[in-house]
């Protein structure tokens, strides 16, 4: 469909230039623009007048960077006058018009409109990013756009002075716009903090803009636990807690950030707790673990930085305990368990008991936790009959080995 | 008083017609406020009726299934609700329709039975039976089908027209049939063109039968001559009536028709309860064939022994197929007759409908022979007066009973969640322009329908599923991703892939009215936002684009929209100046009237046969017998105690439904459990188990049984929003006195260190917007996205999938919400496949946080809907996407936004023990939360620790305060992993190449720290794991 639209356009284009040249240079002479001014004041009203002896079909053909739009004029006796509409008089820059006379173009001309710049500007300001990184690499920007009551930007090298306080310091400076734009990079200094800013153009102010400063990233820091004692009744809780981690500026860092703190025991596991910083402190909880052995505390800020290692140490706090057998083996009794100052241990320690046959092969394993500091196993009769079996009793890290008679009573 | 076509020459109007009319009106004008909205399709068509009182001649609406056309369902019924709407809204267009419908019914019964029977007695008692006909209630109340009543009640006042057209050839017959057939057709397509077959052809049969019957002196002396030759008499009217009436069907509706043409049903079928076993699928069979038969069921010898008399038999005929194909698959017959394709896409209750409102007449005429006829003096002869009182009387009862039963079936087992009130919601997406995003409604029932008509908000889902468009959707079997919970996996996997990729289709925001999708939502990245005031639990995902302006439409070409605007309203005009108006006018010119030929024709009630008393008593007790055993069988199948495998059935049965107090039946009563002990360690167990999981299979071993006791080793399967998990529990069991008891599982008794204790936790706030204003939010209140840093990035190729592996940091100093996206490239760098990290991932990361992820190419299952779907389902099946080519390159784009939420990290590994059986480690909880679902995200490294695969473990049990959870985690064997491409070159970061943060950001990065961090361990094809922590809180306090 396109091209034939485009194709009878042409043929209309063709069929309106059969006019003869001859009264084109006729029409050219005769019509004379008497507008003398070639520049505006955006907001000015601007009329271009022509001079023309002739009866004309004028039309004036205005274009400026925002587009295009045809006049009619108003004509007085031989005067010609095209009222330029308020949104071409309002865009400053160029303006091009082309006068065209029984649709031929007889006059080009273009006139030029600045910015409004007698009355009071306003300023747009933009200042980002948000929130930047102490150390005086990062920098947020302040951009700063000065515009008459038309939204016209104030022409090139127009001053804006640009201010910016971070701690005690106010800094002033004076950048003239370029490309429209007046734009200064606010550097982070060492210390974290908010830097607040402003520009003003005339007496015209922006309002406070501001960026945060984040510290920078964190430096080594220290380790340190808390424990209420030294057993391994894995029933305390236990803390570790690192120092005010800092940055390379002594800066605090920034609050959340995340602490791994990695706890090798003594079979080689690798334990993990995690905790975020507030004040530049994280602490983590732990349980102590339930049997007696070493932790190499590391703590980490991945990638940035690291700990000292600390050791923890933790004794048995339960040494021995008793298992006792009803007369006819059925019911086992493992306790009383008995904590490092001979008190019954809090309810929760696992005690496991794996039942083997007399020849050795494994059959069941019953897991209860304790309660009140002992625990019972029961082998009922319906699933074990009578018969020799081989019991290991398993807890806090102690192994006792039975072999026993199960029967009727 | 009423005016009917054909009745006018009546002089009396009919005073049980009146009656029916009266109490059904009462009855029914009055319960569907208590009903209609809680029916399977009635908000449905409200939302369409939405649709056209918002734009009467647009096709196209995007409110659901990112658009599709209501030219895929006749219009007259929501075009009309739309109009009524415009006078008291869209509730006062559809209750109206629904008593214009009861109305239109209960004439339409009495006007069929007075064609069928000849006789205004049983027409009367028929329609007094047609308004506590069980299934007219159940299509009205239960299922809500407007449009498809309104379609068979117009269906049977037509019948007397055809009749008289076919017999007597006068063209007004003619005309006011054909104008009756194109409102039948703009109300519902499907019973017009079925009620050809089945109404019509019968009824026609019958015409010439009685035509045949006039010329010779009995119907019995009516042979096949010379109805053969009545036939040629009548054959150019049926001809003329039949062509006229295919010409109406297709242009009535000829958008519709153009609109399947074009978008023909290419869907997987949706399993419909009328397609099951109904002996082996009791539910539906007490849904589509126990109560829309009702008490018809004990009179089904006496309706074939009338319906195969001569002059029925073609309605004998059609009343047989409509029976046989109304019980779906409980035979093969259906499927045969109906063919594969009718028998999946047709919901076969339908047939069950139209065979009991056919047999209406005839047991109109039961009833009236029952009570005033032949079968009274028959019965009181043979059986005495008692008898006749106590049938009659228990009849009477049984039929109130079905009527009760179905009335209040939706009272008792609610198909729908109980009403959400929408204002809440339709505020919501109208404040703040959250409608420039599209919402996905969860848990919602057909109620979803009614939040569409309210918003302008677009949603992906949509409540008819012809119309579905999405191919995540038309893939699956499902109807809505709103209940994909019911779908099982499969609709899991559906809404997993929504939730996943949210940006393809804008989607930003859902209303959770189900706890069940909280997970899910959780772990694909998801955040609770608020919790409106109707408790609808809104969630959010960040960094999804808004909608664009401009959405794309199908266009239809005008004339279709116009003629889609006009007819149906235009139909229903004809039919009222045709049929009534000109009623009128002749009722004035003339007083009297001939009765219509049909009402000649009825039989003498007098000569009941005895036989057939006989046949329907031993019928009725068969019945009887059978409904006995059902409820004997029920009966015994609850009886649970019978055997050790059936207490453990019957004791994660109830487990399964929450149900802890039968639970707690079957717990041996001397173990020295008391209930309040046993409730309470139930209600302090939380996980994904015992409050996020559905029972799905359960296998039972019963080992080492004796007379008194047995072991038992149960296998179960769940199904949870993330996945099937499977856990074996151990069950010692023991007998007494005659029944089986489970041995209870001593709960570990550990008690916490501390009763009070503090903490100190970093929290953040996010003011949303500080200046509060209807504009864009001003760009002082906009955040910067945090930064993230990709520290490895690796295509790895493991089992025929592919798959991106990585790890990332969030290198800022504010918590960031993780989005990241993965596309694939072959070799001269065509784009293969595009995919966003699901759970993979912790999605919320504290500053400094690391997390590994894992984006695995998911495709759309049975994406070809020619493939097979597999016989069952395997749950843990993923569907990778099929790649033609070999990828080799691939695109890292990461998102970060400033996250508050969810930040929750105090979950501790406390013990780690490396056993044969693999990994038994301890979580501990050392926070003040707790923790609903732990999650666990191993990654896999070698010798050099680089980075080779990510594996996950949800936990099934929750972690609470100060408490620990035990866990084993078997390391898989990762031998045959092929690395394909390890490269950070094509990574991005908030639309920044990766390369400029590292330097920018974290220039001197010490990578020995993640080293640091890895757990040496001999692992098949791996040297390294790491283990972290994803925990959802499911309550946060």
């Amino acid at each position: 469909m396109r091209p034939i639209y485009l194709l009878l356009l042409i043929l209309l284009q063709l069929s309106c230039s059969k006019e003869p040249e001859k009264d084109v240079v006729k029409e050219n002479d005769n019509i004379i623009l008497s507008t003398n001014e070639g520049v505006f004041m955006a907001g000015q009203p601007i009329n271009l007048k022509f001079q023309t002896t002739l009866k004309v079909n004028a039309q004036l053909v205005l274009s400026n960077a925002f587009g295009s739009s045809i006049l009619l004029p108003e004509i007085n006796d031989q005067e010609i006058t095209f009222n330029i509409p308020k949104n071409f008089s309002r865009k400053s820059g160029l303006c091009n018009w082309v006068l065209y006379s029984n649709g031929k173009s007889v006059k080009q001309g273009s006139f030029k409109i600045i910015p409004q710049t007698n009355s009071k500007p306003s300023l747009e300001t933009y200042f980002g990013p948000r929130s930047i990184t102490a150390g005086g690499i990062d920098f947020s920007m302040l951009v700063s756009i000065a515009t008459d009551p038309f939204d016209n930007v104030y022409p090139e090298g127009t001053e804006a002075l640009i201010k910016s306080q971070f701690l005690n310091t106010i800094s002033e400076s004076v950048v003239p716009s370029k490309d429209f734009i007046s734009w200064k990079r606010i550097y982070s200094e060492d210390k974290a903090g908010r830097i607040l800013v402003t520009s003003s153009v005339k007496e015209i102010t922006s309002k406070e803009l501001t960026t945060i400063v984040f510290a920078a990233n964190a430096e080594s820091f220290l380790v340190e636990s808390q424990r209420n004692h030294k057993f391994a009744d894995g029933n305390q809780i236990m803390s570790f807690n690192t120092n005010v981690i800092r940055d390379k500026f002594d800066n605090i860092i920034s609050d959340g950030t995340t602490v791994n703190f990695i706890i090798e025991n003594s079979k080689g596991a690798l334990l993990k707790t995690v905790a975020p910083t507030i004040g530049g402190i994280a602490k983590a909880a732990m349980l102590h673990p339930a049997e007696k052995g070493e932790w190499r505390i590391t703590a980490f800020v991945t990638g940035a930085a690291k700990s000292n290692t600390i050791k923890i140490d933790f004794d048995t706090a339960i040494t021995d305990f008793d298992v006792k057998f009803s007369p006819d083996n059925r019911k086992i009794m493992i306790g009383p368990l008995k904590s490092f100052m001979q008190q019954l241990v809090p309810d929760g320690i696992l005690i496991q008991l794996d039942v083997y046959s007399s020849s050795g092969e494994y059959l069941d394993s019953k897991k209860i936790t304790s309660n009140k500091g002992l625990g019972t196993i029961e082998l009922p009769s319906e699933y074990y009959v009578n018969g020799n079996y081989h019991l290991v009793v398993k807890s806090v890290g102690i192994i006792k080995k039975y072999d026993v008679e199960i029967h009727e009573e | 008083m009423l005016y009917f076509p054909t009745m006018k020459v009546f002089q009396r109007t009919n005073n049980l017609l009146i009656l029916a009319l009266i109490i059904g009106l009462a009855f029914h004008g009055s319960s569907i406020f208590f009903t209609l909205e809680y029916t399977y399709d009635a908000l449905i068509h409200l939302f369409f009726a939405s649709h056209y009182a918002t734009d009467w001649f647009e096709p196209w609406d995007y409110h659901w299934y990112t658009g599709f056309t209501v030219q895929s369902y006749p219009p007259l019924i929501h075009q009309t609700i739309g109009l009524l709407s415009k006078i008291g809204g869209l509730k006062f267009g559809m209750f109206t329709v629904a008593i214009i419908g009861i109305i239109l019914f209960i004439t339409g019964a009495y006007r069929f039975a007075a064609l069928i029977t000849g006789n205004r007695k049983v027409a009367g008692y028929t329609a007094l039976l047609a308004v506590f006909s069980s299934t007219f209630i159940e299509t009205l109340h239960i299922f809500g089908q407007l449009p498809s009543i309104i379609a068979l009640s117009i269906l049977l006042h037509v019948m007397p027209e055809i009749y008289l057209w076919t017999r007597s050839g006068k063209y007004r017959y003619l005309l006011s049939s054909l104008t009756l057939i194109s409102v039948t057709v703009t109300s519902h397509h499907v019973t017009p063109i079925f009620g050809m077959v089945f109404f019509i052809f019968p009824l026609l049969g019958m015409a010439v039968m009685d035509s045949a019957n006039e010329q010779v002196d009995s119907i019995k002396k009516v042979s096949f001559k010379v109805f053969y030759k009545s036939f040629k008499q009548c054959f150019w009217r049926i001809v003329i009536f039949g062509g006229s009436s295919l010409v109406l069907i297709i242009t009535c509706i000829l958008p519709y028709w153009y609109n399947s043409k074009r978008n023909p049903i290419t869907q997987v079928p949706i399993p419909h309860g009328s397609r099951d076993n109904f002996l082996e699928v009791t539910s539906s069979g007490l849904v589509f064939f126990i109560i829309p038969w009702g008490i018809l069921l004990f009179v089904l010898p006496y309706l074939f022994y009338r319906f195969y008399s001569k002059r029925y038999m073609f309605f004998g005929m059609s009343f047989t197929m409509l029976t046989i194909l109304g019980t779906g698959g409980t035979t093969p017959i259906p499927l045969k007759l109906l063919g594969e394709t009718a028998f999946n896409i047709l919901t076969l209750d339908r047939f069950t409908l139209w065979a009991t409102i056919m047999a209406l007449p005839i047991f109109g005429e039961f009833a009236y022979r029952l009570v005033e006829g032949d079968l009274k003096e028959k019965i009181q002869q043979i059986y005495g007066r008692t008898y006749h009182r106590i049938l009659g009387g228990t009849l009477a009862a049984g039929l109130l009973l079905m009527v009760g039963f179905t009335m209040t079936l939706g009272y008792f087992r609610p198909s729908q969640p109980t009403k959400i009130k929408m204002l809440p919601i339709v505020n919501f997406l109208s404040q703040d322009s959250h409608d420039s995003w599209r919402y996905l409604p969860l848990g919602f029932g057909d109620q979803m329908a009614w939040l569409s008509a309210q918003t302008m908000a677009m949603t992906v889902d949509g409540n008819y599923h012809s119309a579905r468009r999405l191919p995540e959707l038309t893939t699956r079997a499902i109807e809505r991703i709103e209940n994909s919970k019911f779908r099982g996996v499969e609709g899991i996997g559906s809404l997993q892939q929504f939730l996943t990729v949210p940006e393809k289709y804008n989607l930003k925001y859902i209303f959770s009215n189900d706890k069940f999708y909280d997970p899910i939502l959780y772990f694909c990245g998801w955040q609770r936002l608020q919790q409106l005031e109707n408790g609808i639990m809104v969630w959010e995902k960040l960094n999804v684009p808004p909608l664009p302006e401009i959405l794309p439409k199908e266009d239809t070409p005008v004339f279709l929209n116009i003629m889609w605007g006009f007819i149906p309203g235009l139909t229903v005009i004809f039919a009222f100046i045709v049929n009534i108006m000109m009623l009128w006018l002749k009722k004035l010119k003339e007083r009297k009237g001939e009765q219509p030929s049909f009402m000649q024709l009825s039989v003498a009630y007098d000569k009941f046969p005895k036989k057939i008393i006989l046949v329907n008593n031993a019928w009725a007790l068969i019945v009887l017998a059978c409904l006995g055993y059902g409820i004997y069988v029920f009966y015994v199948k609850n009886t649970a105690q019978l055997s050790p495998k059936n207490v453990v059935e019957s004791y994660y049965d109830a487990l399964d439904f929450k149900d802890f107090e039968r639970a707690y039946s079957y717990i041996d009563p001397s173990s020295e459990v008391t209930i309040d002990q046993y409730m309470l360690e139930v209600s302090v167990t939380d996980g994904i188990l015992s409050s996020y999981a559905k029972l799905d299979s359960i296998a039972i071993e019963i080992v080492n049984e004796t007379d008194v006791s047995a072991k038992a080793k149960v296998s179960t399967r769940w199904i949870t929003p993330l996945e099937k998990l499977r856990k074996d529990y151990f069950h010692e069991l023991i007998k007494k006195d005659g029944e089986w008891y489970v041995i209870p599982i001593k709960k570990d008794s550990d008690i916490p260190p501390d009763q009070l204790f503090t903490q100190n936790t970093t929290t953040f706030y996010n003011h949303g917007r500080r200046k509060i204003t209807t504009q864009q939010t001003h760009h002082e209140d906009v955040l910067k996205q945090p930064v993230l840093e990709i520290l490895t990035a690796k295509l790895v190729s493991y089992q025929g999938q592919f798959s991106i592996i990585g790890e990332l940091q969030n290198v800022d100093d504010i918590p960031a919400d993780v989005v990241i996206k993965a596309t694939l490239y072959n070799d001269v760098d065509k784009e293969l496949a595009i995919y966003n990290a699901k759970f993979h991932i912790k999605h919320k990361l504290m500053p400094k946080e690391t997390t590994p992820f894992k984006i695995n190419f998911e495709g759309i299952a049975w994406s070809s809907t020619k493939d097979t779907m597999p016989p069952s389902f395997d749950p843990d099946q993923f569907t990778p996407i099929a790649l033609d080519e070999q990828p080799v390159k691939f695109n890292l784009q990461s998102a970060g936004n400033t996250a508050n939420t969810d930040l929750y990290k105090s979950v501790a590994i406390q013990n780690l023990d490396f056993t044969d059986h693999g990994i038994d480690g301890v979580l501990y909880n050392g926070g003040i939360q707790e923790v609903t679902i732990p999650q666990l995200l191993i990654s896999y490294y070698d010798e050099n620790h680089e980075l080779l695969w990510v594996d996950h473990q949800f936990m099934p049990e929750g972690v609470r305060v100060q408490r620990k959870q035990f866990f084993n985690y078997k390391p898989i064997d990762i031998d045959s992993l092929k690395v394909i491409e390890s490269s950070l070159e094509n990574c991005f970061v908030n639309g920044l190449p990766n390369a400029s943060i590292t330097k920018k950001v974290f220039p001197n990065r010490d990578y020995s720290h993640g080293h640091d961090q890895e757990q040496p361990y001999t692992g098949k094809g791996f040297s390294f794991l790491k283990f972290d922590i994803n925990s959802y809180i499911g309550n946060p306090k």
